[in-house]
């Protein structure tokens, strides 16, 4: 730029500019998109950053009705609680394998589901099977509790056709057996989330370049072949991102699900963190422990969040942050 | 003149401050009662009518405010009318200690909180939220010392502070409490066998099994099936041994023992257990929900009952007599039956708690105490506890006011029609629309229809001439119940919020409802021993003992409180 203001003739020296003064004339730039975006701020400001000054009340031994002048001090003591109580690690393992199974067969359902979606060929069929995939996401948990009880129960749908074929001689418990219930939630929880899970990954699949199938089948590659060697790896920033921020929901085992399909006899298996935090901290009055142990799961998940973005970074170059 | 301007504003404000706080003094007495209470004179229903209307905001408990706005209208109408009093009822349609732990939190509560727990209650006393009322009591209430009597030293605190009042108390009005019920038509197919101890009860149900294994549809017949996640099956169980509250009770040494550190908890855990093995109890038992429970029952596919007598009731003949109009047959029902395991004096299958599991206060928001307080006096008089358990008093209504008697209207007496002709008209003219502090114990008057029996807010009997109740149904229902209720009111615990007991004691309840569920459904009598002795063992590391002293505590301090 000087070479060419000396040959023009006169003296030009760009003004330096401040850092503040790039950031507000870039401000100016996107003030639309931020003004689109000032709600959707507000709402997270409000609703998601401003309540978090409640942690401190698990600081103390808080009762509804006190002031926090009023609440004795008490330091880490509602997290020690948690980590004495008699079934801690019973809860533990039933959240960490129920989150798991979720976050393993879980979260590679969708991504099958989408996979073969994508290999129908007609397009009224394939609509069609999309549409009824994702249909059982709106249905409430109370509904496909009763659906469970009536398909599962021991006079249920599945107990009678196995009566009449003869396999069995007595009616199957399977919701009074405390060892089938992950299975039978983890069933629910794909059945009910797959389709509307899946609408992502399908969504990624059409960003594929078309031109890659192309050269796929010059190359000899069969459908699986192209699924595996072109659609995964180009749906993989989908995947890794989706991945790693379903990690940070790992001590989130879920709640009505376990309310709702949990019986006396299954409470080894089905009772998990916030089952337990929900009647023996929010029912009983008890915020101050409710709020230590949310916390509690809200900071690892957030630390296993940024674990695996960096795992991922180093293998695959691909993180969020 | 700016300056004379300034200082008139300044003396003309002080002036009125002065005036405004004369004023609210000269309102108040020395006890903060309200000297400008004035009334009119008293109506035909014993209430001292005030001049100004008298409103009171209430919080009662679960409920959906449109309905409850709704079955309302008439008191509401009526009060304004006859009494000048308005009521401002509210309900939410969430639990309601959630609800209350939030408006201690936000400090958002009505003038009174009724139907609440007994610890709720104590949470909002410690906090200083709910009025002192022993003097509002003396003063404005004679008619709640009179009915309490000695029990009102039982909601004093330490110091001798009364602050909440019982609600739903009074002398248990039912007649069966828990029960060992049977279909009464297929027991007399047998010849009527009166059983009396839990085994004969298990030989009488397996005989009627046997001869009724399929309901008309094909469908399987069960001895037993449960609603309560099993809890009820233990509950009449020990009713039957005469424990109580779940405690075996040494009267001399004052020891509580809870029921799964006694032999005879291993007993009705094999008892139990054995129904299970035998394919005599239905294998939803713990899956199923009221409405599927009452579907079994409704389709003759439940035999008998362990548990609350009220449920067999409603789901057998209530139902069965609506379904079928005219068609049905009286002996189409279940009887309820007082069982006794052998050796024991009195079973413990009807408990009275005369100060019952709620609470009322009035709460620091309440602007005239004084005046709520004369309205809990005359709501648990008897003239009031009749209107607010049976609605507003006419000829449209179960219940008239007649030459100054309480007659019941006769198609009210008629039996089979009961839910049409008795508990739909009275719930169609308000009948337990505003319910505060009135009693659900019998009501005893002589003004009271000469007809009927065991009178209360829920309910009432006809009798005939020679005392048997009109409707032989009933007769035949309860002719094998000893209705013998035990006092358990000294019994009542209450679990404060900070004391840790509370968290152990809803540690135990969860884990024996589990342990339980576990013992039933063993496979064999061994393993159900082994099943019962491993929850023996964990409980008492969760701390059972501790809880076993608590109670037993608990019953010498309520004991004490009592004969003050």
């Amino acid at each position: 730029m000087q070479g060419s203001a000396a040959k023009i003739g006169y003296d030009y020296e760009p003004k330096p500019v401040s850092k503040g003064a790039r950031k507000l004339r870039r401000l100016r730039r996107e003030k639309e998109l931020w003004i689109i975006a000032a709600i959707a701020l507000a709402w997270v400001l409000v609703f998601a950053y401003a309540p978090m000054y409640g942690i401190i009340y698990s600081f103390f031994e808080y009762y509804p009705g006190m002031t926090l002048a009023e609440s004795k001090f008490v330091g880490l003591k509602h997290y020690k609680d948690f980590f004495s109580l008699p079934d801690v690690w019973l809860i533990i393992r039933n959240t960490l394998v129920i989150s798991t199974l979720g976050l393993t067969i879980g979260f590679v359902s969708p991504i099958i589901l989408a996979l073969l979606i994508n290999e129908i060929r007609v397009r009224w069929f394939k609509r069609t099977i999309q549409t009824i995939s994702y249909l059982p996401h709106f249905v409430s948990w109370i509904v496909v509790a009763s659906i469970i009880f009536t398909l599962l129960g021991s006079e249920g749908f599945v107990n009678d056709v196995l009566l009449k074929l003869g396999w069995i001689e007595r009616p199957l418990t399977i919701l009074g057996e405390g060892s089938y219930f992950w299975a039978l939630l983890t069933s629910a929880n794909i059945w009910k989330g797959v389709g509307w899970s899946s609408i992502i990954y399908i969504s990624a699949i059409a960003g594929v370049d078309q031109e890659l199938y192309q050269a796929g089948a010059v190359d000899g590659l069969g459908r699986f072949g192209m699924a595996w060697h072109i659609t995964l790896p180009g749906i993989r920033p989908t995947v890794l991102l989706l991945f790693i921020l379903g990690i940070g929901s790992l001590l989130n085992a879920g709640f009505e699900q376990q309310l709702l399909l949990g019986t006396p006899k299954t409470r080894e298996y089905h009772e998990v963190i916030d089952t337990y935090v929900y009647r023996y901290g929010i029912q009983m009055g008890r915020y101050s422990f409710a709020t230590a142990v949310g916390f509690m799961s809200s900071v690892l998940g957030l630390f296993l969040v940024l674990l695996t973005n960096r795992i991922s970074k180093k293998l695959t170059d691909m993180s969020i942050i | 003149m700016k300056r004379k301007l300034i200082f008139l504003s300044l003396a003309l404000l002080f002036l009125f401050v002065t005036a405004c706080s004369k004023s609210s003094e000269k309102s108040k007495n020395d006890d903060g009662t309200d000297e400008a209470f004035e009334t009119v004179g008293v109506n035909e229903y014993g209430w001292d009518v005030p001049k100004e209307t008298l409103k009171i905001s209430y919080y009662a408990g679960f409920g959906d405010q449109a309905e409850s706005d709704e079955l309302a209208k008439p008191m509401e109408q009526f009060y304004k009318e006859k009494f000048n009093v308005e009521f401002e009822k509210i309900v939410y349609s969430v639990d309601m200690n959630e609800r209350l732990n939030l408006m201690l939190g936000t400090g958002n509560y009505p003038e009174v909180i009724t139907f609440m727990s007994d610890d709720m209650a104590e949470k909002f006393i410690q906090q200083g939220r709910a009025v002192e009322l022993t003097d509002l009591i003396d003063k404005y209430a004679p008619n709640i010392k009179e009915q309490l009597g000695d029990y009102l030293n039982l909601m004093r605190n330490d110091d001798g502070k009364i602050y909440k009042l019982p609600v739903m108390w009074g002398e248990n009005p039912n007649v069966a409490g828990w029960d060992f019920a049977v279909r009464y038509d297929w027991w007399k197919e047998l010849g009527e066998p009166i059983y009396r101890t839990p085994e004969e009860y298990y030989q009488t149900l397996k005989k009627i099994m046997e001869r009724h294994p399929v309901n008309e549809e094909g469908q399987k017949v069960y001895a037993l099936s449960d609603n309560t996640q099993g809890s009820a099956l233990y509950g009449a169980m020990l009713s039957a041994y005469g424990f109580k509250n779940g405690y075996k009770v040494d009267e001399k040494s004052g020891e509580f023992t809870h029921w799964i550190n006694t032999p005879e908890g291993l007993e009705i855990a094999k008892y139990i257990n054995r129904f299970y093995r035998e394919g005599m109890l239905d294998p939803d038992f713990l899956n199923n929900k009221f409405e599927d429970w009452q579907a079994k029952v409704m389709n003759g596919r439940v035999i008998g009952n362990i548990g609350t007598w009220w449920h067999t009731w409603v789901a057998g003949q209530e139902a069965w007599a609506q379904q079928e109009g005219d068609a049905y047959n009286i002996e189409k029902r279940y009887i309820n039956v007082t069982v006794k395991a052998p050796g024991v004096e009195q079973a413990t299958d009807v408990a009275s708690n005369f100060i019952g599991n709620y609470r009322v206060i009035i709460t620091d928001k309440a602007k005239h105490p004084d005046r709520i307080m004369r309205w809990f006096n005359w709501e648990v008089s008897p003239i009031g506890t009749m209107i607010t358990g049976y609605g507003v008093p006419g000829p449209d209504n179960v219940w008239d006011i007649v030459d100054g008697k309480w007659i019941f209207k006769d198609s009210a007496l008629e039996y089979n029609k009961k839910n049409e002709n008795f508990h739909a008209v009275r719930e169609a003219n308000g009948a337990q629309a505003y319910w505060m502090v009135t009693k659900s114990g019998w009501i005893r008057d002589e003004r009271l229809d000469p007809r009927v029996t065991r009178v209360s807010v829920y309910d009432m009997w006809p009798i005939n001439e020679e005392g048997d109740f009109l409707d032989e149904g009933v007769n035949l229902s309860w002719q094998y119940v000893d209705g013998k209720a035990w006092d358990s009111t000294l019994y009542t615990v209450t679990f404060k919020a900070d004391n840790p007991i509370s968290n152990t004691n809803q540690t135990i309840q969860d884990t024996l409802l589990s342990e339980w569920a576990k013992i039933i459904t063993s496979a064999s009598e061994k393993e159900a021993e082994a099943n019962f002795l491993a929850a023996r063992d964990k409980l008492n590391s969760l701390g059972l003992h501790d809880l076993e002293r608590y109670v037993a505590d608990s019953y010498k301090a309520n004991l004490a409180k009592f004969n003050q």
